[in-house]
């Protein structure tokens, strides 16, 4: 099983990749620069008339969702909108969603954020902000020992 | 990206601002490593539900290339991420996710890293090579990171020393060792990495 895909013109033990980009983009097959700002990758959906990435709408796969208590079903939902509706009854991350909807991640962003802009779920914040934040760290490094 | 700096020096905690009842903050953690390694049973190891898995489709570079080994006629490859969570309290939930560590994965992991904590990077010292791509990708995006070496039984085992060596990390990155399936030992290696995000968190407060 072991695969390489490439690493046979590298020197085996020489950490291949140190130092510099990972691979250059034609020699990847992707369209979004490592090391630039995410911003999803051109994967056209159907069901998102071709939109893609929860870059632009600001949902990462680990954001929370959930439905706002006063939103009403709208005849202009798409049957994936709807279900993505119903899988956020309680606080549920957008990764968790699409597994359990069934929906590829990509898609469930763009939905989401698409819901989200017509209020219809509320985003939770994310914790980006949160990475220098001693008070915050302290608090869960607190909450995993008492797992 | 709308990032709230309210949150700043809260501790995490939102004051509830315009409608009801924010949600909680989610926290992103990576479990990262070649394949076969033990990524989705570290993320069991301490998730409180069995591990979710979710499908990216796969770029049409990688397509050809992927061991399925059935015979099957799939015609889209598709790669499963498997993830877990873990509700710390009412206002934090912490997310594990088991990235894949193929370099033809690398489509994903912009979205997989994007507002990430920290990463762990899991060695299996019989393959160590196949950590070499989410080492890199680490570093690269300056993410915090520990190594853990996973031990499985019955395999040639190097020492920690040794595998520092080979894998040839900065000297305060720490390279640990884990059963996967232990979840006090996972739990370890996740305190671990949280000390080493939180001395970077200090050192900036500094200045």
């Amino acid at each position: 099983m072991s695969n390489y895909d490439g690493y046979q013109e590298e020197e085996s033990f020489g950490r291949p990749f140190l130092g510099r980009v990972i691979r250059s983009e034609a020699e990847q097959g992707f369209t979004t620069p490592v090391e630039d700002t995410p911003g999803g990758v051109n994967r056209p959906y159907l069901i998102t008339g071709g939109r893609t990435g929860g870059g632009k709408a600001g949902i990462g796969i680990e954001t929370l969702l959930i439905r706002d208590p006063g939103a009403v079903p709208s005849g202009s939902w798409s049957p994936e909108m709807m279900m993505i509706v119903r899988a956020c009854d309680r606080a549920v991350a957008c990764a968790e969603v699409a597994a359990r909807i069934g929906l590829p991640i990509g898609v469930v962003q763009v939905l989401a954020g698409d819901l989200v802009a017509a209020g219809v779920l509320q985003r939770s914040a994310s914790s980006k902000s949160l990475a220098d934040d001693v008070a915050f760290i302290e608090r869960l490094i607190h909450g995993v020992s008492a797992l | 990206m709308s990032l709230h700096s309210e949150t700043r020096s809260s501790g995490g905690l939102e004051p509830a601002g315009g409608g009801g009842k924010r949600p909680p903050i989610p926290v992103k953690i990576l479990i990262s490593g070649g394949f076969g390694v033990g990524k989705t049973t570290t993320v069991g190891a301490l998730s409180e539900i069995d591990p979710l898995s979710t499908e990216a489709p796969m770029t049409s570079a990688s397509i050809g290339v992927d061991d399925a080994g059935t015979g099957s006629q799939k015609t889209t490859t598709t790669v499963a991420m498997d993830f877990g969570r873990i509700t710390i309290d009412e206002s934090i939930i912490l997310y594990m996710f088991g990235t894949p560590g193929q370099d033809r994965f690398g489509f994903m992991w912009n979205d997989l890293a994007d507002g990430a904590l920290g990463g762990v990077v899991l060695v299996d010292p019989s393959r160590m090579e196949d950590c070499f791509v989410a080492l890199d990708y680490f570093e690269n995006i300056r993410l915090p990171y520990v190594v853990a070496v996973n031990h499985f039984a019955g395999r040639p085992s190097l020492t920690l020393e040794q595998v520092r060596h080979a894998v040839n990390v900065d000297p305060d990155v720490p390279v640990v060792s884990v059963d996967a399936r232990d979840r006090e030992q996972v739990k370890a290696v996740v305190l671990t990495l949280l000390r080493r995000i939180l001395a970077r968190a200090k050192s900036r407060s500094r200045g």
